[in-house]
């Protein structure tokens, strides 16, 4: 193998690894909104680490104040976050402005209802790709949850891809992202974050409404970038004489 | 090492504690705070009468401060005989809203979570600092001045002789009732309705065996244990209706 070869194999390499770490910071905030947390779900977090300073200023905000949350005692912990997570976005009223309701129908139809077009738009995208609503899941497609995990999925596909050598194939799937991230999470999480931040009191959910706007952005500048090299040829070529 | 008993002497943390001086918000002298947690116990009490057994086990274990596991397995067994959707957890999250129960940390001090005291630790790793949860500190929960004055006030001869004053018309009855449940193995629904439900003296107003029962209970001299059995309140409410004749019971 030659010396452009080897340096394009380990910068596939690389980069199959962020995007693996991508895939894990998604499906971790899938999980913050998936459910009210758990005992399970406590344990794997305290056995984390979070990036100290990531460069972006909500994402550090964010990583604190969940790190500091969870550096209190376990007395009373799972029942008021179980209270703040349904008081964060179930709610208790009536007039659909009662929580920050984590589906994007409600954020981008006009009287704020479930199962709008962006319901339909999104599990176009999911079938796509080959995945459909779990039995399990009760919610709907365009829960943040689901909208996260998809982009989990994609990620650690892309990663295998990038791992196997296949250029092109993880090219098509970041692009996949990219399309997925603009046209559905950053058109209406943003502002799911800013009704979190309102509602929520713990430092939970307050730090998981940080997390979800510094991740997003910095998410969005990578894959700009990324792609933007890829348009110039650097990327997926890897096996090229 | 587990904190010793204190009984709550001038100057000592967990004699602050038990003074009200715990609590992050409300008025600022310390007798006014002690008078709203006295107020706002002796209101949760009131509205969770059903679940009175169980508050009261959490404040008689709390006396001295406890962790709350050691609370927990004190307590479900008695939360076994009084079923509800709380959990031991979340009623000492309502004693402490109210003022009755304060988490202390383990010098005994009051414990406040919203002023942040644990931060994360920062471990570097490769050069890149990362935050890494703090181990939590240990908090034991105790009981306070207005929850040692709500087990002081609850039970006791005091509302019995209210409701016998009340009542005075069918003190026979609640004679009856109680002398039911001072049996061995104490007397079941069904048994209580067969003996007081008939009765002339319940015919108009229609009252049955359950209106008494729950009076009695309210009074704490009787509880379920399965059987419905007089308590040691309810031993002395016999000798107070000691020279009530009951015709239908004799």
């Amino acid at each position: 193998m030659s010396d452009n070869e080897a340096t394009a194999v380990d910068d596939l390499g690389k980069l199959g690894e962020l995007c693996r770490r991508r895939g894990e910071t998604y499906g971790l905030l899938a999980r913050f909104y998936r459910s009210e947390a758990d005992a399970g779900f406590i344990e794997r977090l305290r056995g984390m680490r979070f990036p100290a300073t990531t460069g972006n200023d909500a994402l550090d905000r964010g990583y604190r104040l969940v790190a500091s949350y969870l550096s209190r005692p376990d007395d009373g912990m799972l029942l008021e976050l179980a209270v703040d997570y349904t008081r964060t976005f179930i709610g208790a009223g009536v007039d659909g402005h009662a929580a920050a309701y984590p589906f994007e129908s409600v954020y981008t139809s006009e009287e704020r209802l479930l199962r709008q077009d962006a319901r339909d738009e999104v599990l176009a995208l999911y079938r796509a790709e080959g995945l459909n609503k779990s039995a399990a899941w009760r919610d709907e497609e365009d829960h943040a949850g689901v909208e996260m995990e998809f982009l989990a999925v994609l990620c650690g596909r892309a990663a295998d891809a990038l791992e196997a050598g296949d250029g092109d194939g993880a090219a098509a799937l970041l692009r996949a992202q990219h399309f997925f991230l603009l046209q559905h999470p950053l058109r209406w999480m943003l502002q799911l974050a800013k009704d979190m931040r309102i509602f929520a009191r713990t430092d939970f959910y307050r730090g998981l409404a940080e997390l979800t706007d510094g991740f997003l952005a910095v998410d969005r500048g990578f894959l700009d970038e990324l792609l933007a090299e890829d348009e110039g040829g650097e990327t997926g070529r890897a096996g090229d004489a | 090492m587990p904190l010793e008993a204190n009984d709550a002497g001038a100057g000592s943390a967990a004699g602050d504690v038990r003074r009200g001086k715990a609590f992050a918000e409300g008025p600022d002298s310390p007798e006014a705070c002690e008078s709203d947690a006295c107020d706002r116990t002796a209101k949760l009490m009131g509205r969770m009468n059903r679940q009175r057994h169980v508050l009261r086990a959490v404040l008689e274990r709390c006396r001295t401060p406890r962790r709350l596991d050691d609370v927990r397995s004190a307590v479900d067994p008695v939360r076994e005989r009084y079923r509800s959707i709380h959990t031991t957890e979340s009623l000492m999250l309502l004693l402490e809203e109210a003022g009755a129960l304060a988490r202390v940390d383990a010098d005994g001090g009051p414990y406040c979570p919203d002023g942040r005291p644990a931060c994360s630790v920062v471990a570097i790793v490769d050069g890149v600092e990362y935050l890494e949860p703090a181990a939590a500190p240990v908090v034991r929960w105790c009981t306070t001045q207005a929850g040692l004055d709500a087990l002081r006030d609850g039970g006791g001869r005091t509302p019995l002789v209210e409701l016998f004053e009340r009542e005075a018309a069918y003190l026979p009855v609640y004679k009856r009732v109680l002398e039911l449940c001072a049996r061995d193995g104490g007397a079941s629904m069904p048994e209580l309705a067969q003996a007081v439900d008939a009765d002339p003296l319940v015919q108009n107003p229609r009252f049955y065996a359950a209106h008494f029962l729950n009076d009695l209970e309210a009074c704490d001299a009787v509880a379920w244990a399965p059987n419905w059995c007089v308590t040691e309140t309810g031993l002395e409410a016999l000798e107070m209706l000691a020279d009530v004749r009951d015709e239908r019971g004799e």
